[in-house]
């Protein structure tokens, strides 16, 4: 299944790559925190280590930890506006259950 | 719900810690706030779109605040209950205030407190509150936009702020329920918009021509490191001159030169210098333009005005800024060829003759690709950034100097510096002073500001007494005074007798200030609203979370509804859908936030089948692949 | 009935402004080994504090960098999340760095601290300066007070200026010399003579600054 981004993250992901200057792509990865188990892990990425899967969407390189993706596989990584605020969203099919904030969740 | 932003590599944040920070130009005609958001900065608007918020507030007759364009548009119908231009009022004493040139369009209370009120309809109000009422519609804006609360604001304040202005300008963040990352200079931030701190080494002059102020700064830069070498400035000298020195233009031209502008009335006189800023505006595009004006009594007067004319009008303006560079390019003890960049800010410095004029005297090539209006902001958010701890890895420190010096009252009432103007911050300085009179056993410890040698002509900032001087002939103590300035320009001084150890200390409240129970006050009446604010905010959140359960279930209800669950199950779940439909719009949060719980308990079921059917799914498909 | 306080009358202004800059502050607090901004002496010298030799002779880039490496230790901005006390240390170690950095880029004040390490008065009023100098003095400061009624007021100024920065050159590699060869007593006159230059220029600049702003 791997990962993959909407047209509007791809578009909003490669805008902040550009005015970043660097990086080979964008990794998603999980960990454990927050109220409710694990927490999201939204970064710029400069390099490819060794336990890594590369997927490709919209033309981003999208990197994940191969222990990170048990919990992420089928995630569509979203971008989206809720009035002013505006944001990422991991549409994760893994999910049980997201504390209120959608920064944490269970699987 | 907080949705998620891109980090750094390793510095993804633990979830529910945000350090949301975000910079403020606090101007006299326009206030802004940026913040930094995905590595990029963005200059935050109202739901309007709009990224200048006016700096009027209107004070209704009912207590309300109206602050911004609204205020604005309204000032010419309610001129007493309209403050404009605020910021000239901050840290000021009345009678600075009332020899100021400014023309007053509101009225002051003769108080007892030391800071002028202005009087409206409701109550007076201190510059400080104005201020504060701005502050709060920024800080507004920003946790709207942002969705949470501000760990800080870095806020900008003139390079010329005395230590006064700068203590009004903390008051007025304190009320508004802002905490103070750092006050920065605003020339300072203008460079580092500019990002002139990537660049390996070099020295800048920032050239900011404002509405009603104008201010220069020498910064000197390298390996990350802004050092501020000198500033200098003029407070009553700015754009709406330049409006004003076209509208007497005008009159003369209208044959009213001998009536001069007093002889308006308030409002032809103030349409008169709006249609003059758009003209000085047109100006900027084109060669010449033509145009026609109402002067009130003496009827309609139309003409052209040129370009080359309109630079004769303000050429005298413009090479008094330039000799105030000259001071500044003195104190800095360099040469304008020295100059390797020049960032102009404000939106005058639009004007082509202000910018061909300023590339003469530093022969350097002005940099005008940021909006001069947004610039300030662009470069306190970058700070405010860093500062918040978003950036642990910046390179970039600021280093600021003190405006003007300091010093105490030495006999015959001469002022003493201690420390001059232009010293890099934090400072600390020391400087022994004796006993005047044989069996002197006290001494007044009288704080100045200000470069003039007489104390008279500088500003006072405090007055402090070291008591328990052991009595003996005059000249023969010995007392240390230490003034100690720390990095947002605020001064504490000590003053101790050496062979007894006695000391004294006071950390300077400017004359002009607030006193503490004026500030206590004004707190506890912000609280009052910061109540209000919080109670709304906290509504406004569970209003979102509602939405963004509603989206959800019926997100998986349209997916896997009629796969997963009975007729009957469904309609369950439909009721407690509508009925949180229903309440979300309402004002009780409470019931709101029980509705939501309600429905994630009639779903709960169905959030499982689908999370096993989900899992299933993931394991077949791997058993094929694997197994 | 207190009185406002007096000055110390025991040497000239102009130095006394000068050497006011020394201050050594104590250190308040007790070490703390896991924080770096406590790893700075505030006690010791301004060479030690910059990690530089104590000699006259100093590179300019040298200097700067350390300062800038400093300055990043120690400035209050680094500790904006920090407690109450390592904020305070941060702010008087910074202070102490702009004091150092003040007094070792300056030729002059440098001159005077390191008499004042090597225990010597650098205002030692004792020493009495050489009477052709002071001759040349008075003179040149009756052309300073005469330039601004010449036909060309700033060509004027600026050939007194030029004059007397080719002078204080001069005066400072007799200075660097008199250091090398630790000859205090000697240094202490160079010393003397440089500040009536400096106070020269500064006045012949504050006179061209007024010529140029006037126009």
């Amino acid at each position: 299944m791997g990962i993959t981004l909407s047209e509007t993250a791809a578009r909003q992901v490669q805008r902040s790559m550009d005015q970043r200057g660097k990086g080979v792509g964008l990794r998603l990865g999980v960990r454990t925190s927050g109220c409710s188990g694990m927490a999201y892990v939204l970064e710029f990425a400069d390099e490819i280590e060794e336990n890594d899967q590369v997927f490709e969407s919209h033309g981003v390189k999208v990197i994940v930890n191969s222990k990170s993706l048990d919990y992420l596989d089928g995630t569509e990584l979203d971008f989206v506006r809720a009035g002013l605020n505006e944001g990422f969203k991991f549409n994760n099919p893994n999910v049980k259950d997201e504390c209120g904030c959608g920064e944490s969740f269970n699987v | 719900m907080s949705l998620l932003q891109i980090s750094e590599p390793g510095k993804s944040k633990v979830p529910h810690e945000h350090r949301i920070a975000v910079g403020i130009d606090l101007g006299t005609t326009n206030s802004l706030v940026a913040t930094v958001r995905n590595g990029s900065v963005e200059v935050l608007s109202d739901e309007f779109g709009r990224l200048l918020l006016p700096s009027v507030v209107r004070y209704r007759s009912d207590g309300n605040a109206e602050v911004g364009l609204d205020a604005k548009l309204t000032a010419s119908d309610d001129p007493s209950n309209t403050i404009v231009s605020v910021k000239r009022l901050m840290g000021r004493s009345l009678i600075e205030v009332q020899a100021d040139e400014t023309r007053w369009s509101y009225q002051f209370d003769q108080l007892d407190s030391a800071v002028p009120r202005i009087k409206t309809d409701h109550r007076s109000i201190a510059p400080e509150e104005v201020s504060a009422d701005i502050l709060r519609v920024l800080r507004e804006r920003a946790e709207k936009t942002l969705g949470g609360e501000l760990v800080g604001a870095v806020v900008t304040v003139p390079a010329y702020f005395d230590d006064a202005q700068r203590h009004a300008t903390k008051h007025a963040a304190k009320l508004a329920g802002l905490h103070v990352l750092r006050l920065l200079n605003e020339p300072t931030a203008a460079a580092v918009a500019y990002g002139l701190d990537q660049t390996k080494q070099g020295t800048v002059a920032v050239y900011d021509l404002g509405g009603g102020t104008f201010d220069i700064s020498i910064l000197r830069l390298e390996g990350g490191v802004f050092q501020v070498l000198s500033t200098a400035g003029d407070t009553v000298l700015g754009g709406d001159d330049f409006d004003h020195l076209i509208a007497l233009w005008i009159l003369e031209q209208a044959g009213l030169k001998e009536q001069g502008f007093a002889s308006l009335d308030p409002s032809t006189a103030r349409r008169l210098l709006i249609q003059t800023e758009q003209i000085k505006q047109t100006l900027s595009q084109q060669e010449s333009v033509s145009f026609d004006v109402n002067l009130g009594d003496a009827g309609n007067w139309s003409g052209e005005l040129s370009r080359g004319v309109l630079n004769e009008l303000i050429d005298p303006l413009i090479q008094k800024t330039l000799n105030t560079c000259r001071h500044a390019l003195h104190d800095a003890d360099i040469r304008a060829s020295d100059i390797d960049d020049v960032v102009m800010v404000g939106g005058s410095t639009r004007v082509p003759r202000v910018r061909e004029l300023v590339a003469k005297l530093f022969g350097a090539r002005v940099r005008t690709n940021i909006d001069p209006d947004q610039v300030v902001a662009i470069g306190a958010a970058i700070q405010a950034d860093i500062l918040a701890g978003n950036k642990p890895e910046s390179d970039l420190l600021l280093l600021d100097v003190i405006p003007l010096s300091l010093g105490i009252e030495t006999m015959g009432g001469l002022a003493e510096k201690i420390i001059p103007r232009n010293s890099t911050i934090p400072v600390a300085r020391a400087q022994e002073f004796t006993t005047f009179k044989d069996g002197q056993i006290a001494m007044a410890i009288h704080v100045l500001q200000g470069e003039r040698e007489l104390v008279a002509d500088c500003r006072s900032l405090a007055r402090f007494e070291l008591r328990g001087i052991p009595p003996m002939t005059a000249g023969a103590a010995r007392i240390r005074v230490t003034f100690q300035v720390d990095a947002d320009g605020v001064l504490n001084v000590s003053a101790e007798e050496k062979s007894s150890n006695v000391s004294a200390s006071v950390q300077v409240k400017p004359s002009f200030g607030l006193s503490d129970i004026e500030i206590a006050e004004m707190l506890k009446a912000s609280i009052q609203y910061g109540v209000k604010d919080k109670i709304n905010r906290a509504l406004r959140e569970q209003q979102v979370e509602a939405e963004r359960a509603l989206q959800a279930i019926d997100a998986a209800l349209a997916a896997d509804g009629e796969r997963l669950l009975s007729e009957e199950e469904r309609q369950n779940i439909y009721l407690v859908r509508d009925e949180l439909i229903l309440v979300k719009d309402g004002d009780d949060r409470i019931v709101i936030k029980n509705t939501i719980e309600k429905l994630e308990a009639a779903c709960s079921e169905f959030v499982a089948r689908r999370m096993d059917a989900g899992v299933r799914q993931v394991f077949t498909g791997r058993s094929v692949k694997e197994l | 009935m207190s009185v406002v306080a007096a000055k110390v009358l025991t040497f000239d202004i102009s130095i006394r402004t000068i050497v006011s800059g020394h201050y050594i502050i104590r250190q308040p607090f007790q070490y703390v080994p896991l924080s770096s901004v406590y790893d700075i002496d505030l006690t010791s010298s301004y060479f030690k504090l910059f990690s530089l030799p104590i000699s006259y002779q100093l590179k300019r880039s040298e200097l700067d960098c350390r300062y800038q490496s400093l300055q990043r230790q120690v400035h209050p901005d680094r500790y904006a999340a920090a407690g109450e006390s390592e904020q305070l240390f941060a702010m008087q170690a910074a202070s102490q760095v702009n004091n150092a950095y003040q007094t070792l880029r300056n030729p002059l004040q440098r001159a005077i601290y390191m008499l004042e390490l090597a225990g010597i008065d650098p205002v030692d009023h004792s020493v009495s300066m050489p009477p052709d100098f002071l001759g040349e003095q008075i003179e040149l400061r009756e052309q300073l007070a005469e330039a601004p009624h010449a036909a060309k007021p700033a060509t004027e100024l600026s050939k007194l200026k030029a004059h007397a920065d080719a002078c204080s050159k001069q005066l400072y590699d007799e200075l660097n010399v008199q250091f090398e060869n630790q000859d205090y007593q000697a240094a202490v006159i160079t010393i003397q003579k440089l500040q009536f230059f400096q106070k020269l220029q500064h006045e012949a600049d504050e006179r061209l600054l007024r010529l140029e702003t006037q126009t």
